[in-house]
């Protein structure tokens, strides 16, 4: 649901300032921040399959390759906003995500039993994200080489 | 001008001198090193040479970006991971051939150096060649005054080299392609 639709505040009984769009029901404010976060990338990788792809591709390695592009963007994405693998957001530190939603979404230290970032304990799920990209791209990295060696011109151009 | 000011003033600028010169001799030294092992070892590096003549400087970049790039993340992620098991493989599978590929493409890298910033109507000697092209690689990594810069330079060169590598290795393995 866009964040424009939302209904007004609502008034409270003044027992203190608003602490958010809906102050008197945590869980209702809970689940509107956590389908706001997984919604974000979900868009994100919508707008972007619509930007690259072409609408008649013709040749299939280039279409392979957007979506390729797309699927990176859209884990990435995913990753460093919803926290489920933070070592990718070290980057993008989550509570500047948190930061830059809109302002008519409820403030999470205001609200009691609101959604709070995940904290990792090990060091093992912040490497994954790392070793398999890095793995990815190697092993990318070395396909390409052979291929773009065996394609070579037999003599040099310079 | 006071003399204290004066002897702080002499004994930087003689500091600074010495760096100099200790660089120079360090590079000049890089590419006599070079040369020697190109002497000791002249299959893998008339390999090296005819990769580099035969694969173009932006296809051998490409060659070697991604590789290097890819290394880089996966030392992180083992870094992270604090497993001996992971460390060894990746020091085994992924670190030790990047290295020896850059060596490669060093070796031959930093001759093609040396010959491409002489003049073309000299008839420098290989000793000549190499050790102009240690001082050009070690000028070129001054850039490190600007990281920024210095961080392309390295990253640029890097990839060269390791794609050069690369292309000797894969040449080597498909004796019968692209041969004219």
């Amino acid at each position: 649901m866009p964040h424009h639709d939302l209904p007004p505040d609502v008034p409270t009984d003044g027992g203190g300032p608003p602490s958010g769009r809906f102050p008197g029901d945590p869980e209702l404010e809970a689940l509107l921040r956590e389908q706001t976060l997984h919604a974000l990338p979900l868009a994100l990788v919508s707008q972007i399959l619509d930007e690259v792809l072409p609408v008649a591709p013709t040749r299939p390695l280039v279409v392979l390759g957007r979506v390729a592009a797309a699927v990176v963007v859209f884990f990435a994405s995913w990753f460093a906003v919803s926290g489920e693998a933070p070592a990718l957001a070290d980057g993008i530190p989550q509570a500047r995500v948190v930061a830059a939603l809109p302002d008519s979404l409820p403030q999470a230290a205001a609200v009691p039993n609101a959604w709070t970032p995940p904290v990792v304990a090990s060091g093992a799920p912040q490497a994954a994200p790392f070793l398999l990209a890095g793995l990815l791209l190697f092993v990318a990295g070395l396909l390409g080489a052979w291929w773009l060696a065996s394609r070579a011109p037999a003599r040099s151009t310079r | 001008m006071s003399p204290w000011l004066a002897a702080a003033e002499t004994e930087e600028l003689l500091q600074v001198l010495l760096l100099v010169v200790l660089g120079a001799v360090a590079c000049l030294g890089l590419g006599a090193a070079t040369l020697v092992i190109r002497i000791i070892l002249p299959r893998p590096a008339a390999a090296l040479d005819r990769s580099l003549a035969r694969l173009g400087t932006g296809r051998l970049f490409l060659m070697g970006v991604l590789p290097l790039v890819g290394a880089g993340l996966l030392a992180r992620g083992v870094e992270l991971a604090r497993h001996d098991l992971l460390s060894a493989a990746y020091l085994l599978l992924v670190a030790i051939p990047l290295v020896l590929a850059w060596t490669g493409g060093f070796l031959a890298g930093l001759m093609h150096i040396g010959t491409k910033v002489r003049r073309a109507d000299s008839d420098a000697s290989p000793l000549a060649r190499a050790a102009l092209g240690g001082l050009v690689m070690g000028l070129a990594l001054t850039s490190w005054i600007v990281p920024p810069l210095g961080l392309l330079v390295s990253l640029l060169l890097s990839a060269w080299f390791v794609g050069i590598g690369l292309g000797a290795l894969i040449k080597r393995r498909s004796p019968t392609e692209n041969e004219s």
